[in-house]
């Protein structure tokens, strides 16, 4: 409508990028189906 | 990871799923259905039979980020930062393209 759109704020995207560390599928999946996305 | 477990995944609370994951599922559940209103002292209590508070503390994280992701995307109607589509075996890796916005220099990505 304007995932890597994040790029529009450079200084968040790094942060979120180091986070995403995370030293869990199912969980990810889990989220998707809750959201109603498809992975 | 294969098809039989995300269906399972899906409804996880009468599934044959063992009790460690199923438990971190309900804190899936509610923390995004029900902005984890249903978190009370005895359900931590029941989660510390099966985590350690680092690995409670880690879950709580990574349900967190995955949720932010997912309602990025769906405002935005983008795809998650994986490559492997719905269903994958290893991690979801980083695509080639976003390596380079993460700064920890011994991070395997």
């Amino acid at each position: 409508r304007i995932f890597g759109v994040y790029a529009h704020c450079p200084d968040l995207f790094q942060g979120f990028m180091y986070r995403y560390l995370l030293h869990k599928d199912l969980v990810r999946l889990k989220s998707a189906n809750l959201n109603g996305c498809l992975y | 990871m294969n098809e039989e477990m995300i269906e399972k995944m899906k409804d996880h609370q009468n599934s044959d799923l063992d009790d460690r994951t199923r438990i971190a599922l309900d804190l899936t559940e509610d923390f995004i259905m029900n902005h984890a209103n249903g978190v009370d002292d005895d359900y931590m209590d029941r989660l510390k039979v099966h985590y350690s508070d680092a690995e409670v503390v880690e879950l709580t994280i990574a349900i967190g980020i995955w949720d932010s992701v997912h309602k990025f995307n769906n405002v935005f109607d983008v795809h998650p930062p994986i490559e492997d589509g719905e269903f994958t075996v290893d991690p979801p890796d980083v695509p080639e393209a976003m390596r380079q916005h993460i700064l920890e220099p011994g991070n395997k990505y």
